[in-house]
């Protein structure tokens, strides 16, 4: 008897899932025209958090780059804007864009710097970059030094003239941000180098003879993660308008909430990151009038999921369920004859 | 004779960065474990030597004697019972529970404390000071300060190289499996380890108490310069962390001589050319 | 008959899913010596480190002295007098040849062998004692590793791959050494590539083969032949 096989990546959860995102995807771009002004830019906030969780996530989950540093890059970022508006007169929804290319660009030196320290020092490592960049911007008067400085009338109005179009534009760029670092996720891993990556987790010894440099792949991951970041960034602070050392390299706001949503989500998973911003908003929404309290649950709930369930919310379901949305893996399928 | 001064305050302060340091090396060597909540417990140990102080009106030098305990049994505790089930299974999970842990205790301070800034009164000691030089006097605080921080790393060197526990300290730090086969529980031995990382902490909290402000959001700093400090000097030896704390407060002295902007920002910039010149440190352990 | 000292019943163990012991029995008796032999990949090594306990087993599947220690800490079953000399000798590497020895025997009962009477079976080890114990040629790295063994007194002694990747001449030394350990009433398991050599000094051999005890017995009721066959598994 023989039998034939099939190689496919899709499940028909999967296309399912698709067709349903795609509905998602639809209602959420139409969102200016249904959610109140509020609703919005929370929506804005949303889509930032799902991209830098999922960049953080990639660099955890599946590179093993652990990193504590990533407001280096939302920071640089929202910097880069910042310069780039007001000094050049760079369109700002263009801005972000350049600002996304030169924070890959600084990157480039950083990384082997930072690959020298063992293990998990290159945590740290990163965590002092990101005080040298928030040191270095609060010497830079023209941005106004420690104390920041505000987006002006002009860059602002140069968005667009109706307040009405700004905030769609803003608010589709956001979305975009957001797609665009999960398209860059999935695709990457779908790739020979992200195969490469997530065995080299799995077990040293088969990526190495899978032939693939590792430093290299490394590096990219490293590089891209950090000018997406910076995009991010540019986002981020061109929805507040205004940008300051303290609030631009916030190890919580950037690192410390992204690494909370990435572990209660799911860490080493595509839809972990989502699921995992959706419960932090939730949570924030319902818990943040508790102040320090709030932050406390947070610690202690981030640490309960690493030693209780460390694949997370979407681990868990994936595990009980067999469930993936986004499949990464290629299934072979037999059909007897 | 301004830079001369500035220059040897630095290499004074390079005591209490080796003091940073020592606790984190050690838990490094030990179980290759990275602390991140280390620069917070720093910040409690100083904390819970301001509540001493007040309570029993010891003078902050002789608080040690509650703090330093207190810290390794609360060092032990959280090895066994947060850290060690995360160990050995990737860098990832014990990271990110000690991250956890600092959000917990910088929140909890705070909550506690309040974010104002405190600092402990030594006494008359704070002023005192001999003159080296016409011009160049230096405080008895800070020396004392800098000897203890020699004498402690002198002790972990001791302890590590000399005794029963630092052969467990190593055999468990060369292969984990077989030291077992020697009767050690690694479990009890990284706890040990943990507890005598939290005792040194003590004793820099102490120190950062009596020398400068620190309120609940001290700690990452404090954490940073430690590790700038190992990673200056060479990873796995003690005297390098020592040499290593020195440049890092000598840096950020010239820095402070140049602009008070520049003073962190100096320490971070040699860190970074080190790592850039001499990635294994400037005292990398010889085998 | 007496009941024996170490006694296993049914052991199964494996790495995770893969398993790689299928229900093995094996007695050893007071100041027995076993050979356990068999191809590579039969199971030689997990078997001993089922009996350490680096290898999670059921309670019951290996008793000492009748009482059920498996599954148990490998610090606390080392307390109850078994060491491991392990395959590719594993010292410590930032520890001196003294350093290796002490370790070994800090935190044990006191008993016949400490540091003089190592270094009395070992006189190289006396002289390299403050050398780290990596920079030792192979044979001698074996040498601590037994020493290191030795220090904790223990009952029971298992050898890993004694002799593997030593030269001629040292195995040679390091089998001379043998009959004093075992003169002083020590169990021993063996786990040996050289059959002969194995045979030659164990009262008794056990045949693994793919996870499953093939042969065992006393090397004088087999035919040369028979235990060969059921070192490679061939049938009959």
């Amino acid at each position: 008897m023989s039998a034939s096989f099939s190689i496919e990546r899709s499940t028909a959860t999967s296309r399912i899932a698709a067709a349903a995102a795609l509905v998602v995807l639809v209602c959420l771009a139409a969102a200016p025209w249904w959610a109140g002004r509020a609703n919005v830019r929370l929506l804005g906030e949303i889509y930032s958090f799902i991209a830098l969780a999922s960049l953080w996530n990639l660099l955890a989950g599946y590179t093993g780059l652990v990193s504590v540093g990533q407001q280096a890059y939302v920071g640089f970022g929202g910097y880069a804007l910042f310069a780039l508006a007001m000094f050049l007169g760079v369109h700002p929804l263009l801005a972000i864009l350049f600002a996304g290319v030169l924070g890959a660009l600084i990157a480039i030196p950083s990384a082997p710097l930072l690959f020298r320290l063992q293990g998990a020092y290159f945590a740290i490592g990163t965590w002092v970059l990101a005080e040298v960049f928030r040191l270095g911007f609060a010497q830079v008067s023209a941005l106004g030094g420690g104390s920041g400085s505000s987006l002006t009338a002009s860059v602002v109005t140069g968005i667009a003239t109706s307040r009405d179009l700004r905030e769609i534009l803003v608010y589709w760029t956001a979305l975009v941000l957001a797609l665009a670092a999960l398209a860059f996720v999935i695709l990457l891993l779908r790739s020979r180098m992200g195969l490469a990556l997530t065995a080299l987790r799995d077990s040293e010894i088969a990526s190495e003879s899978l032939g693939i440099d590792i430093w290299r792949s490394k590096l990219f991951v490293y590089v891209a993660v950090a000018g997406l970041t910076s995009m991010t960034g540019a986002f981020i602070f061109l929805q507040k308008l205004r940008i300051s050392p303290d609030a631009a390299f916030s190890v919580n706001d950037w690192t410390a909430y992204v690494i909370f949503i990435a572990v209660i989500g799911g860490i080493g998973t595509i839809e972990g990151p989502i699921v995992g911003t959706i419960l932090f908003f939730l949570l924030r929404e319902a818990l943040s009038d508790l102040g320090t309290a709030y932050l406390l649950i947070l610690g202690a709930v981030a640490i309960l999921v690493m030693l209780k369930a460390p694949k997370g919310l979407w681990g868990i379901l994936a595990e009980k369920t067999g469930l993936s949305l986004v499949p990464i893996r290629r299934r072979v399928t037999f059909q007897d004859q | 004779m301004e830079w001369v001064n500035a220059i040897v305050q630095g290499v004074l302060l390079g005591g209490l960065y080796a003091l940073f340091a020592a606790g984190l090396s050690l838990i490094f060597g030990v179980m290759r474990l990275v602390n991140i909540a280390h620069g917070d417990l720093i910040v409690l140990a100083a904390y819970i030597a301001l509540v001493v102080v007040q309570a029993t009106g010891l003078h902050p030098l002789a608080s040690a004697i509650i703090v330093v305990p207190l810290m390794a049994a609360i060092g032990y505790g959280m090895q066994r019972l947060l850290l060690n089930p995360t160990i050995g299974k990737d860098l990832l999970s014990p990271l990110l529970v000690t991250f956890g842990i600092s959000v917990i205790l910088q929140n909890g301070l705070l909550a506690t404390f309040t974010a104002d800034s405190r600092r402990l009164a030594a006494g008359p000691i704070e002023t005192a000071s001999i003159d080296i030089l016409p011009g160049l006097s230096l405080g008895i605080l800070p020396l004392i300060m800098f000897a203890v921080s020699v004498l402690l790393i002198l002790g972990l060197e001791w302890i590590f190289y000399r005794t029963s526990l630092g052969r467990a300290f190593r055999a468990t730090s060369d292969d984990a499996e077989i030291a077992q086969l020697m009767m050690l529980d690694r479990r009890h031995v990284f706890g040990l380890a943990m507890a005598l990382s939290a005792a040194v902490v003590a004793i820099a909290g102490i120190f950062l108490a009596i020398r400068t402000n620190f309120d609940p959001s001290s700690g990452p700093a404090r954490l940073l310069f430690g590790f700038e400090a190992v990673i200056i000097g060479g990873l796995g030896n003690l005297w390098g962390t020592l040499a290593g704390g020195i440049v890092l407060g000598v840096a950020q002295a010239i820095g402070a001589q140049i602009s008070p902007g520049w003073q962190i920002l100096a320490g971070h910039l040699v860190f970074f050319l080190v790592l850039a010149l001499r990635p294994k440190g400037l005292f990398p352990r010889m085998d | 008959m007496a009941e024996p000292l170490l006694s296993i019943r049914g052991l199964k163990a494996g790495y995770g899913d893969f398993q790689a012991l299928f229900g093995i029995d094996l007695d050893l008796g007071a100041g027995e010596v076993l050979a356990l032999i068999g191809a590579n990949g039969a199971g030689k090594s997990t078997l001993l480190k089922a009996i350490v306990g680096l290898v999670p087993c059921g309670r019951e599947m290996v008793s000492l002295r009748g009482e059920p220690i498996g599954g148990a800490r490998p610090d606390r079953i080392a307390r109850r007098g078994i060491a491991l000399v392990p395959e590719g000798r594993r010292l410590f590497r930032s520890l001196s040849v003294e350093e290796n020895l002490v370790v070994g025997g800090e935190r044990a009962k006191p008993g016949r062998w400490t540091l003089e009477t190592v270094f009395r079976l070992f006189p190289i080890l006396g002289e390299r004692r403050k050398s780290l114990g990596t920079a030792l040629s192979g044979g001698q790295q074996q040498m601590v590793a037994i020493g290191r063994a030795l220090m904790a007194n223990p009952d029971i002694i298992l050898f890993d791959e004694i002799s593997l990747g030593l030269a001629p001449v040292v195995i040679k030394d390091i089998y001379a050494a043998l009959p004093a350990i075992v003169a002083t009433g020590v169990s021993i398991i063996l786990v040996e590539q050289d059959v002969s050599r194995a045979l030659g000094v164990a009262r008794s051999f056990v045949c693994l083969q793919e996870g499953k005890v093939s042969l065992a017995g006393l090397p004088s009721e087999h035919a040369r032949a028979a235990i060969t066959a059921a070192y490679f598994g061939m049938r009959r």
